[in-house]
């Protein structure tokens, strides 16, 4: 048995390809098909009432040039951009916090972290309304304390959704940050103060590079969904703080052009790509050490 | 000056359920400058945590810690003059040895071309040129070890502290680590606080040992003095082997006492200390200091038993003697005829001498029934 022969390393072949079956076949029936149809979808023309009519067309591209959809999108990117910075900025010493507490702790602190998932997350975003509307909780407290004559406008701008986004997808950032900073070795600190870096040194020379690899994964993860965001936006935000995600619904259920619904997820998916490339190129290298 | 100074230093840690754990017990050191120091002990007994005081990564509970006369006590450890080579080696993993090396000088804003020099020797003194472009998990085990060495030395400082450097070196590699820190340190000149619970260890390199239980210095002395003159039973046993028989003053005059062993056998020792008579003493006799004679060979009064036990060891052999049907004694002889390698037998009556110059007394001691206990269990080993 020492030798497979070539008959065996078939077999074994063939058993792989059964093993591996039911997950090609998700991957193909529930994401490359759907890919493939959006993508026939946005070079086909509108149907009368909603649907396509097969015929070959360049126009929903052609659309694109107009102003009003670059706008949008570099909203959502703003938007996204700027959520992933606040979660970056929340999150890691929020992670940082919990690995370095005795671990009977970390389990308790991480429930605390997923806990808000168990709630739905319309009822989530709505209950951001309560906080932040005219009557709601902040401005009624801020007019009681008398620091205000007029309620602050804080619900339906672009400030009320960023709210919503770093909300909804804090843990997003925390739980893979907190992975690396949790096998991240902290005698590390030790040998960097001893050596005689200060804090701030030892946080950008030794700490930051070494879990890089949970900084780059964390955000891909805030930043990927956010982009696409249409719910938060559609309930936290005014007109003016619409996403393309928005768009993008709003083409396939409210004006009923599939084809140019799908330019718009085509535009956003090639968008998004970008950082995941730049994602698997990092985490290449990074295995280097 | 001394170069690291502890003044009643305690550490209490505060354990599960707030319970006080006293790792370090009001110890107080003087270590001169430029010397070899050993912090000897048995695990967990507060070695580590002392080095980690010095090196600034904890605060004493109580007492004082001074480095060239400073006190220490508002200094973060990079802000002290001293750099620690850590048990794990605690590399960065993501930069090269050259890096690592150089991470130290960088801290310090000293010119690009500088830091190359200083980087270059620190890695020349320590046999790994060429090594540079590596990564710490592309080296051996002692390869690390030495960066790890190197990127302590390379910030020239006044101080370096050692936490079992050698402790994962298998050791053909150990023995040459040893020798070639010994020589490094008398070629630089830096004083060296050293952790290890290796006595063999701590005896070759040492100019001073300190040897500790339970968080507390029992001996500070050079590791002759140690070894010669242990000052009390703890380090007798820790360091080497010994041989201990309880036994009561009986007799007491200026050149020294006789003490009644087992209440049968007595031994008269020279000794300037004074023990009053009937006080209970422990005599600390090193296997290799008594020698084994037959029966009847000597005609002046000396310890005589049976053999229970013969092990050859190559350069020497081990015997067990029975003295009285409580004590036992360990002697070993070296093997330099070939021809008398198997003159005494289990079973065989033997005389034992010992120069009674160097049989240590220590002030104290139990007799019986913990007596017999150490007996056998000398025995088991
Ligand atoms: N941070 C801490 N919290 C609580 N107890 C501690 C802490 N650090 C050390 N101890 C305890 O203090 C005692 C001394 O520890 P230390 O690490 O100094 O021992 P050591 O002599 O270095 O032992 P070893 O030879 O095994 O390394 C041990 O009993 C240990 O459990
Ligand atoms: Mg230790």
């Amino acid at each position: 048995m020492t030798h497979p022969s070539p008959s065996q390393t078939l077999r074994q072949k063939i058993n792989l390809s059964i093993l591996l079956f039911p997950a090609t076949f998700w991957l193909i029936l529930f994401f490359l098909l759907p890919l493939l149809i959006v993508l026939l979808y946005s070079f086909l023309e509108r149907g009368t009432y909603g649907g396509v009519s097969w015929v070959f067309t360049l126009e929903n591209y052609q659309r694109l040039i107009n102003p009003i959809y670059w706008g949008v999108l570099t909203r959502s990117l703003n938007l996204a951009f700027l959520t992933t910075t606040i979660c970056l900025l929340v999150g890691y010493p929020l992670a940082f916090f919990i690995a370095t507490r005795p671990p009977r702790w970390q389990n308790t602190l991480l429930l605390l972290i997923i806990i808000p998932f168990w709630t739905n997350f319309l009822i989530r975003i709505y209950a951001w309304i309560i906080i932040l509307r005219n009557e709601g909780v902040i401005n009624t407290l801020l007019q009681s304390l008398n620091l205000i004559n007029q309620p602050l406008d804080l619900l339906f701008n672009s400030f009320a959704v960023s709210i919503g986004l770093v909300y909804g997808y804090l843990p997003f950032m925390v739980l893979p940050l907190y992975a690396t900073l949790e096998k991240f070795d902290f005698s590390l600190i030790e040998a960097s103060h001893d050596l005689g870096a200060n804090d701030l040194k030892t946080l950008i020379r030794v700490v930051l590079p070494l879990t890089l690899r949970g900084i780059v994964a964390g955000s891909l993860l805030v930043f990927i969904p956010a982009v696409g965001e249409f719910i938060t936006p559609d309930i936290l935000g005014g007109a003016k703080s619409i996403m393309i995600g928005n768009l993008v619904q709003n083409q396939f259920l409210g004006a009923r052009n599939w084809p140019f619904g799908s330019v718009l997820s085509i535009v956003m998916m090639a968008i998004v790509l970008v950082p995941i490339l730049i994602y698997f190129r990092n985490s290449e290298n990074s295995n280097q050490f | 000056m001394n170069a690291v100074e502890l003044v009643g230093v305690s550490k209490v840690f505060l354990g599960k359920n707030k319970r006080e754990f006293r790792a370090v017990h009001q110890v107080s050191l003087q270590i001169p400058e430029g010397e070899f120091f050993s912090l000897l002990g048995p695990s967990g007994c507060g070695k580590t945590t002392i080095l980690r005081m010095i090196a600034g990564f904890e605060l004493p509970t109580t007492g004082e810690v001074y480095i060239q006369g400073e006190q220490m006590r508002d200094r973060p450890p990079f802000h002290r003059p001293v750099n620690t080579v850590f048990q794990n080696y605690a590399l960065f993993p993501h930069l090269t040895v050259a890096e690592n090396v150089a991470f130290g000088l960088e801290m310090e804003n000293l010119p690009r071309q500088q830091i190359r020099t200083r980087v270059g020797d620190a890695l020349a003194l320590v046999r790994l040129n060429g090594l540079e472009d590596r990564r710490p998990r592309q080296l051996s085990g002692g390869q690390q070890q030495r960066v790890a060495l190197a990127r302590a030395i390379v910030k020239q400082p006044q101080v370096l502290l050692f936490d079992e450097p050698l402790g994962a070196l298998d050791l053909k590699l150990r023995k040459e680590m040893q020798l070639e820190l010994k020589h490094m340190q008398q070629q630089l000149g830096i004083t060296f606080i050293y952790v290890t619970h290796d006595q063999e260890e701590a005896l070759t390199m040492s100019d001073q040992i300190a040897v500790l239980q339970e968080g507390k210095v029992l001996q500070v002395g050079t590791p002759t003095e140690i070894y010669e003159q242990p000052n009390c039973r703890f380090v007798a046993d820790f360091i080497g082997e010994s041989n201990f028989l309880v036994g009561r003053v009986i007799e007491q005059d200026s050149g020294g006492v006789v003490v009644l062993v087992d209440e049968t056998l007595p031994i008269s020792i020279p000794c300037s200390e004074t023990f009053p008579v009937g006080k209970v003493v422990t005599l600390v006799i090193r296997p290799e200091k008594a020698t084994i004679h037959p029966a009847h060979y000597l005609d002046q009064p000396c310890l005589a038993g049976i053999v229970t036990e013969v092990v050859y060891l190559g350069t020497d052999t081990r015997f067990v003697i029975r003295l009285t049907p409580q004590s036992t004694i360990v002697v070993r002889r070296q093997n330099i005829y070939r021809s008398n390698l198997d003159c005494f037998a289990i079973g065989e009556s033997v005389q034992i001498q010992m120069a009674s110059d160097s049989i240590q007394i220590l002030g104290e001691g139990q007799l019986l029934p913990s007596q017999t206990f150490t007996a056998s269990r000398r025995e088991n080993r």
